[in-house]
Order: structure tokens, then sequence, then C-alpha cells
């Protein structure tokens, strides 16, 4: 099947590199190619991709036409999760995927991709995750798992819990206390032993293990305990169970031996400061942080080769959000934490959130949330307390002018621009337009993402297309400034695939008028 | 799979008001292998609303943004198709280049309300334009602002009635304006107050249609029935910020002598050309007379529709058999040539869904006609005969008939259909919330009335997917698959046929 899709001349969104290359661009025209699916990695080595639907996605590459101008160059999906645009000229470039996710209440969802400039392009949209897609969730009650759990630390009612984690399964579950008729058998106080019985069917409608898949479970007595005052939750015993296979409506038992593994020592240290000396740059009146995060995981991957956020992970560290609130120095000390995973697979998640004004012109100013944020296989020490990787960009403009300075008639198809962080390199960008209107709680209620362009690190603006903004409403920009070991290289190819150590950073400007 | 719209239920109940298709016609030929597939032409098209005085007079416009939609034209290509995208535009408009000479699917998968649609056209230019009747909004009363009701002449008002005010150019609908205020027995309202607050307002000029009746459920022929006694055509001009006094005196109106009579047993009888096997006994029935004042020439643009005659209790349509009622003495305030009744038998048809579980879906068949002749309502239109997919009996539910399988059919036994609507439906077993599983429209492909084979596009049918086909004919002069697909005359009639299930 061949097709000679016209140039269509029109708009064009271009990226604007800090440092361009002044070979000539060698004649098109090129063939773009990208492939989307959810790839399920299964732990007995089975990768089984689902595809997402492209067939009812607006597909265009928007790129320089033959007379300089912008130019769209329309592209087609389909329903096996692969696009194709032809005859697309070399030069900049991006792709744009507007989804259509069939909700209710479809909303516009429009991504751009930054585009080899030289070539046929094979693009990799995929992400992935850890476990399988065919599971057979239990449905028969009783379809009872019995966990004959031993070694514990003596157990202390109200502090401790028992975690199953299963990733193969996408599974983790927190088992408090006993509930008539599905989870029986919650250690009583001081007991060092005792046989949990869970009810797969009418207290979880979970799915079922299979050992000959490759399912695995690990079982954790988690405990929470007081730490400067704060509350740090961290398992003290923990197991892999052996290896067990269920079956619906019948009781399957399984030994959990539990142990205390070599401990990996965390530092439970934030350094606040650090964090908040960035707030200028997200917004000239970025308020005070408003919420912090810390914790401590294990994924089911080697984090600094590849990190899937769809997978399900183990939390080995939490911190009463509370607590971690506030200014200056954090640090609670050292604790050992029984960890039964790969040092390899943990990793640190530590973020700090702050409140911006978004005034819509209807004058209801909804709170925007940036964030910055890292996650890092890097566990913090004394020495060395959680920190940010990056900041945010600064020097928006918006068609030259400045983005924090109120902007007027800068046009449908504007130039936003922007000089590097100051602290840390960037690996990728993502520019989001923000309406008014929908509910993408990222950036609060009251506005919404037209549109997010993927943007490599070394580029310093993008020209919106023309037909992006409708020059009735009003729009803001958020710039997601990303760090990450990932190449430009591999992310051109592949923009959703990512590695730890991983660091973002938000700026947004106010709203301006086309 | 987007589960763009519940299946069933379907609302084969509000058809004939709906957008019906266009004539024209082509069978599915399409170019011949050593057509100069790169050098076509330049395929374009508008969707626009277009709201208009009844003069014709442009009062507003509202172009339908088409950037968020997919474009396409998919033309026949060996035994496949060749996919050529096309660009939609926030302006309603949208363009294709390359496309090559002969028939296309123009397919248009919109966003919002998530309607996938292809057209089977060989037009250069498509027009999807709509037009409105009236002001798309127009101004309201300020807080506070009355209409008084001068307006005597009532017949003496009784429990149950309604007075109704219309004004179709400014789009005042006013149901129901008293809300049963008046006393039982008034034959004058003596300047009864109405607040207005919010409410569009009416501006009458002289000789603009504008209606004042009073309705009442009342017997005629022996049945009872929902319709007007007493009418006028006020004049007034209301004006934000100011109170303003209809003065008007109602009359009896004219007396349309109708013959209600409806062969339901011949629409009965169709019931095997729905389906051989799974079309049950009609359920419903339902019967309407109104008033079109959007009937522009021969084309009803949008417009309210204004009731003439209701039945109060439904359940005297239901039956299978002849239903004369005789000659009712109808009072019309009304343009005789607006006046438009519509018949529509709707049957029940067992689906089910490839887990076994039972499902049934709906197909009708139905007429609106303004010439009432006197004779008895037959079908104007049957199902579609004999059809076949990838030469198969269709009617049986079939396994791999391929990716994109020829579906054939003859034309209906009665009535001459102007153009066909194949809606693919897909069984979806697991849907997202709040969706429960059922039936679902995949795509719906327009062809003209004398078409009779066509072949479905590509990437409309999946594997491990379970899809059935529903085949409305329908028959409207004036319509125009090809280059206006969204023209509406007042005479129409549809029937459908409901194919079996089966797999790619």
């Amino acid at each position: 099947m061949t097709s000679y899709p016209p140039r269509i001349a029109a708009l064009l969104a271009l990226v604007g590199c800090a440092d361009q290359s002044s070979d000539p661009e060698p004649p098109g025209p090129r063939t773009i190619v990208a492939r989307e699916a959810l790839t399920f990695r299964g732990a007995d080595g089975a990768s089984t991709s689902l595809p997402v639907d492209l067939g009812r996605a607006v597909i265009q590459v928007v790129a320089r036409g033959d007379n300089g101008g912008l130019a769209i160059y329309p592209g087609e999906g389909t329903h096996d999760g692969t696009l194709v645009v032809r005859d697309v000229p070399s030069g900049p470039a991006m792709l744009r995927v507007d989804y259509f996710d069939g909700s209710a209440e479809p909303r516009v969802r429009n991504e751009y991709f930054a585009l080899p400039e030289t070539g046929d392009v094979e693009l990799d949209l995929g992400t992935w995750r850890a476990g399988r897609p065919d599971l057979q969730r239990a449905i028969t009650p009783p379809t009872e798992l019995a966990v004959q759990m031993s070694g514990l630390a003596p157990w202390r009612a109200n502090e401790d819990l028992a975690v199953i984690y299963a990733p193969n399964l996408g599974f983790v579950n927190v088992f408090t206390e006993d509930v008539p008729g599905a989870i029986i058998g919650m250690p009583a106080t001081g007991a060092t032993a005792s046989t949990l019985r869970i009810d797969w069917a009418s207290a979880l409608f979970a799915p079922l293990a299979r050992a000959d898949r490759g399912d695995r479970a690990w079982m954790m007595q988690f405990r929470f305990r007081a730490m400067g005052g704060d509350l740090v939750g961290a398992p003290v015993r923990a197991t892999e169970l052996p290896p067990f296979t269920q079956h619906d409506g019948q009781r399957t038992e399984v030994a959990a031996a539990l142990a205390e593994p070599a401990p990996l020592r965390v530092r439970v240290a934030m350094d606040r400061d650090a964090f908040d000396e960035l707030r200028r740059f997200i917004h000239p009146r970025a308020g005070l942080s408003d919420g912090r995060g810390f914790a401590i995981s294990s994924s089911p991957s080697v984090v600094t080769e590849e990190m899937s956020l769809e997978s399900v992970p183990a939390e080995l560290v939490v911190i009463d959000s509370n607590g971690v609130h506030g200014r200056g120095p954090y640090d609670l000390g050292d604790l050992d934490v029984a960890s039964p995973f790969p040092i390899e697979t943990v990793f640190g998640r530590f973020v700090s959130q702050y409140p911006v004004e978004l005034r819509r012109p209807d004058g209801f100013v909804p709170i925007a949330h940036a964030e910055i944020g890292a996650m890092t296989h890097e566990l913090p020490t004394q020495a060395a307390p959680a920190a940010p990787l990056i900041g945010p960009v600064t020097a928006v403009t918006v068609n030259g002018q400045d983005a924090f300075g109120a902007p007027r008639g800068v046009g449908a198809a504007p130039v936003i621009a922007w000089e590097p962080p100051a602290l840390g390199t960037p690996s990728a960008y993502e520019v989001s337009v923000l309406g008014p209107g929908g509910d993408d709680e990222r950036y609060g209620y009251g506005w919404f993402p037209v549109a997010v362009f993927h943007v490599p690190g070394d580029a310093t603006s993008v020209q919106l297309p023309p037909e992006l903004l409708d020059p009735t409403f009003p729009y803001a920009i958020a710039i997601r400034a990303i760090a990450q070991p990932r190449t430009g290289e591999q992310l051109l190819a592949a923009p959703r695939q990512l590695a730890l150590p991983y660091g973002w950073a938000d700026a947004i400007t106010p709203a301006f008028q086309p | 799979m987007t589960p763009s719209m519940p299946m069933i239920p379907t609302s084969p109940r509000l058809l004939l008001s709906l957008a019906l298709l266009a004539a024209c016609g082509d069978n599915l030929a399409g170019p011949a292998d050593d057509d100069p597939m790169a050098t076509g032409h330049r395929l374009t098209g508008e969707h626009i609303v277009r709201y208009r005085a009844f003069n014709g007079t442009l009062l507003d416009r509202y172009p339908v943004d088409l950037w968020d939609s997919v474009i396409e034209a998919h033309a026949p290509d060996g035994d496949g198709w060749r996919v050529i995208p096309g660009q939609g535009h926030r302006d309603g408009s949208f363009e294709i280049r390359g496309v090559p000479d002969g028939h296309v699917w123009l397919r248009i998968a919109r966003r919002f309300g998530g309607s996938d649609a292809y057209y089977w056209t060989d037009a250069e230019r498509v027009s999807f334009d709509e037009p409105v009747l009236g002001l798309a909004d127009g101004a309201r009363g300020e807080d506070g602002d009355q209409l008084f009701l001068a307006v005597d002449g009532l017949d003496a008002w009784q429990p149950g009635d309604e007075l109704s005010f219309y004004v179709p150019e400014d789009n005042v609908i006013s149901q129901d304006v008293v809300a049963g205020a008046p006393a039982p027995g008034t034959t004058d309202l003596g300047g009864l107050p109405i607040d207005w607050t919010g409410r569009l307002l009416a501006d009458v000029e002289p000789d603009e249609p504008a209606f004042l009746v009073q309705y009442r459920v009342r017997e005629l022929a022996g049945v009872e029935v929902r319709a007007p006694i007493r009418a006028t055509n006020p004049l007034l001009r209301q004006v934000p910020g100011d109170d303003t006094t209809l003065t008007a005196t109602l009359t009896e109106p004219p007396v349309l002598p109708y013959r209600f009579w409806w062969a339901r047993d011949a629409f009965e009888a169709e019931r095997t050309a729905i389906h051989p096997t799974r079309a049950g006994a009609s359920y419903y029935h339902e019967y309407a007379m109104t008033a079109l004042p959007g009937l522009i020439g021969d084309e009803v643009w949008g417009s309210m529709d204004l009731p003439v005659l209701l039945f109060a209790d439904p359940s005297v349509l239901e039956g299978t058999t002849e239903l004369d009622l005789g000659v009712l003495p109808l009072p019309n305030p009304y343009p005789r040539e607006w006046l438009f009744d519509s018949h529509v038998v709707v049957f029940p048809v067992a689906l089910p869904l490839p887990s076994g579980e039972e499902y049934t879906i709906e197909a009708a068949i139905g007429l609106r006609r303004n010439d009432f002749t006197g004779e008895a309502v037959r079908p104007a239109l049957t199902p579609i005969r004999a059809p076949t997919l990838a030469g198969r009996d269709a009617f049986a539910d079939q396994s791999g008939v391929g990716a994109s399988p020829v579906l054939e059919w003859q034309l209906p036994e009665t009535g001459a259909p102007t153009a066909h609507r194949i809606q693919v439906i897909e069984a979806v077993l697991a849907p997202p919330f709040p969706f429960p599983p059922g039936w679902y429209i995949t795509a719906e492909l327009y062809v003209p009335g004398d078409v009779t084979s066509v072949r479905l596009p590509a990437d409309v049918l999946r594997p491990d997917t379970t899809y059935s086909i529903v085949v409305r004919s329908m028959a409207q002069p004036g319509q125009d698959i090809r280059a206006r697909p969204m023209r509406n005359s007042g005479v129409a009639a549809f029937a459908d046929a409901v194919l079996g299930r089966f797999t790619r």
C-alpha cells in the first residue's frame, strides 16, 4: 500500500536548539513510523505487547514545507498501535498524536514528539510494566491463601502490618486486622508466628498466582515507629515466599519464614532548603511548599538501566507526610530496613510541591501545583540528604516577551523559549500548554493540558502550531525540565522510556491571551 | 474498541426528526488498477452550522471544529484500500490531497460525540453544513423582566390545559407558559404576569410566524388526544430590561379533517425482512403529528417541532392489526404545509453476546409524510433483501469473513431508497466504566440508495472481535450522500435489517 500524502501548508511546531548543527539537510522525503503499546514483561521471560488503539487518533507531522513555511503532513494511525506519516521533508519536525480516549467527556490530548532531523524514523512511543496481562482473578469464595508466618519480630498491634507483594501479578496488599469471613489470623501482640488466612476472592478479588508462570511473592512485616517525633514505617522482617499456585475456589498453603535480611541502611534526611531555593524559578509568586514526599521503594527492574512508572513497587520506607512538611534541614537519622530486594532495584522518591495561582478569565483562581522532584538509586546519607537533581528553566518568554510580564499580542502560534536550568543538565523538557477548564490534578482543577510537547534537552524553544491555540481563550505554559541518564538519541527514539536517577522541576507561567 | 454510543437502546423513535441521508449513487467499482494514484484531486469540505431567518438571512454561523477529527480517504486498491490521510481545521473545513478519481470512503471520525463515519463519494467537495432556523442564542430577559399576558378568547380553562408560546425564528419555545396558573373556567388572563428572567425574548415582525396556542387533552373519535383548541398569531417585541405586554385574542383554528388509519399489520409483515428468525413481534409504536417550521422548500432546517396531535395514552397505538380511528376533526393553527405525521414501529431483535448472554437490540420501520391521503399508512420503504457478507448468507452467523469483506444486498421490495446507513456494531464484553457489556457502534457507513454492494473500509474490523451490522435504508427526496450528507427533507422513510454475527 503506497500513499502520497500532500503537503498542506499551514502550521509548524519546530524545536529550536541551543546548539544546532550547520550541516546541510539532506533532501526528503522520508517516512515516519511509530508504534505504541503497553508491554507486559513477565517474570517467566514472556513479553506481551498490548497495542494502543491509534485508529481514532489524529496523526500529523509538523515540519517546514518546500516553500520554507510551516506545513502539516497528515498521517494514518491504526488499531494495531502503529502510525505512519509519509513524504516528510528533512529538517526539524514534530509528530502530533491526538489521542482519542473514548471517555464520556473526551478531552483533547495532544502530544508532540520531536523527531530526528534526517532519514526515515522508527519511533517507539510505548511503555512497559512488570507482570503478565493474562491474570485470572479469584471469584469463588472461599479461595483461601493460608500463609504460615514464622520468624516474626514480636508483633505490635497498631504498629505492625503484614504486606504481600507480587509484582508479576501487579499486586500488593497491606493487612492490618482481621475481617470476619475474609481475613483471619492477624498475629496477636507479642506473637512471632501465625497463620494468616486470606479469602483471595471475597476479601480482595485478587489475581491468582501461578508458579509455572514465574509468579513470586514476598511477605514483609512492616512496622511504624517514632523517629525524631515523626512516624516512619519500614519492614523489620521479610522473606520471599516459596513458589505456589492458586486455584479459584480452592485452598492454598504457603510457608512464610520471615527473617532479617542484611539491613539496608537509609538516612531519613531531606535537604528541604535545596528544594525551596528553586521555588523562585517556578513562578515569581509561587507559594511556600505545601506538600513534600519522601519514600524508599523497590521496583521490579534494575532502576539505573530502566524504570517503569507503570509497575507496582514495593514500599520500603514511608513517612507520615505531615512530618516532612516545613522548612530547613530534615534529618531523622539512620534507619535499618529489612529489605528482601536486590539493592539495584531500590530507589528513593523525593518531592516538594509548590502552589501557583493561575487566574482564569472568569475570575476563578485555581491553584496549580508545581513539583521539584527526584527519583534516584542513590539513597540519602547524612552528608548528602535527598536533594533536587535539576531546577526549573529560567527566563521563559512567549514570542520574545517575558512570560511572567503579562505578554500581549503574541499571536496564535507563538514561540515559547527559555534558558536551561541553573541546576542540573536537562535531557528533555515537557512543555505543556494549559487551557482553562478540565480537571487535571497535576496542574490544579482549573486548567488542563491541551497539548504536551516532548522536547530534547538541548532545545530552548518550541513554536506552537497555529491551530493549537484558540484566540478567544487564555493559555498558560508549564515547562518541566527533566534530567535522566538516557541520551538525547535514545529519547528521540523512545521518548517515554526512563532510567534513574531521574529529576524533574516545573516552571509555570501566568495565563496569556494569544 | 471505542464505546462511542451505546447501541441499545437505540433510539429509532427520534429517527424521523434526525438527519437522514441523501441519494445519488454508484456501485462499488473502484478505479482501474492502472489509474495514476499519485495524481488525484483535492477533496475538500466543511461543516458549518448556519443560523438563518425564514427568508434565508444569515443570523449566525458556528464552524464545527474538525482540528481534532480524523479525516481520511480510503481508495479502493485491489481487494484492499489505500488510506490517504487528510487534515481538519478549527474553522470547520477539511481537505485531502491526492485522492484518486472515482469513489472513495471519506472517513470523518469526530472527537465530540465519538462518531466514526464513512461516506461513499466521488465528489470533490462534501458539505456537512447544517442549516438551522432562527437565532443561535438571542437576547434574554434581565432579572425581573415580566411578560404580561393580556390574552382573552381562551376556551374556558380546564385543569391540564396548556398555553404554549412559539416564535420559531427567535427560538422561543414556551410549552406551558402559564404553568397551570389560570383558575378553571378562565377565558381572560387579564394581564397575568410571567417572569421572563433569563428566557429568550421574542421579537415578532408582522407576518413572522408566531403562535400562542391553547392545548387540551380531550376526546376525538373516541380516544384521548392532546391537540390545539384555541390559537392566535401574536405580535410583540420584547426588550431586555423592559416589561412587555402580549395582547391577543385566541380563536378556534380551522379544522383539518384527518383520517387516522394505520395498517400496523403491513408493518408487522416486514418482521422477517428485518431478520428471518431473530426479529420478534413489534413491541412499540410511535405516532405524532407535528408542524415543522424549519421546512424551507422541500428541505428541513434544524428547528423545533410543534405538536399538533399526540395520543394522551400511547398504549392505544400498540397492536399488530389495523388501527382505524376514522376522520378526526383536528383544529390546526399552523400552516398546512408544515404538517407531517410520523409512524414508527419498533421490533426487538435478539442478538446474544458472544458470551452467550441474551441481548436485544431494536430495529424499526417508519415514515414521515405530509400528504394525508386518507388511505391506510403502510411502509413506504421496506428492508434490504438477501444480504450476503463475503459471499455468504449475512443473516446467518459467519466467521472468517476477512478484514474487508464485501457486503451485498438486493434493493427493498417496497420503495426506492436514497441512502443506506450500514452500522457496524461490535460486541464489547468488558467496556470501560461506566458502560455495560453490550453492542456498541464501531463505524457507520453511508452509501447512496442505488448502491447494493460495498467493501468494508480498512481497519474497521479487528481480529478476535464479534460484529454485526444494522442496515438502515432511507428514502428522502433530494438526499445527496456524495456531496451533502446532512441534508434533511420533510418526507422520509426508513427500514432496518439486522444481520447475523460475524468475525473477521
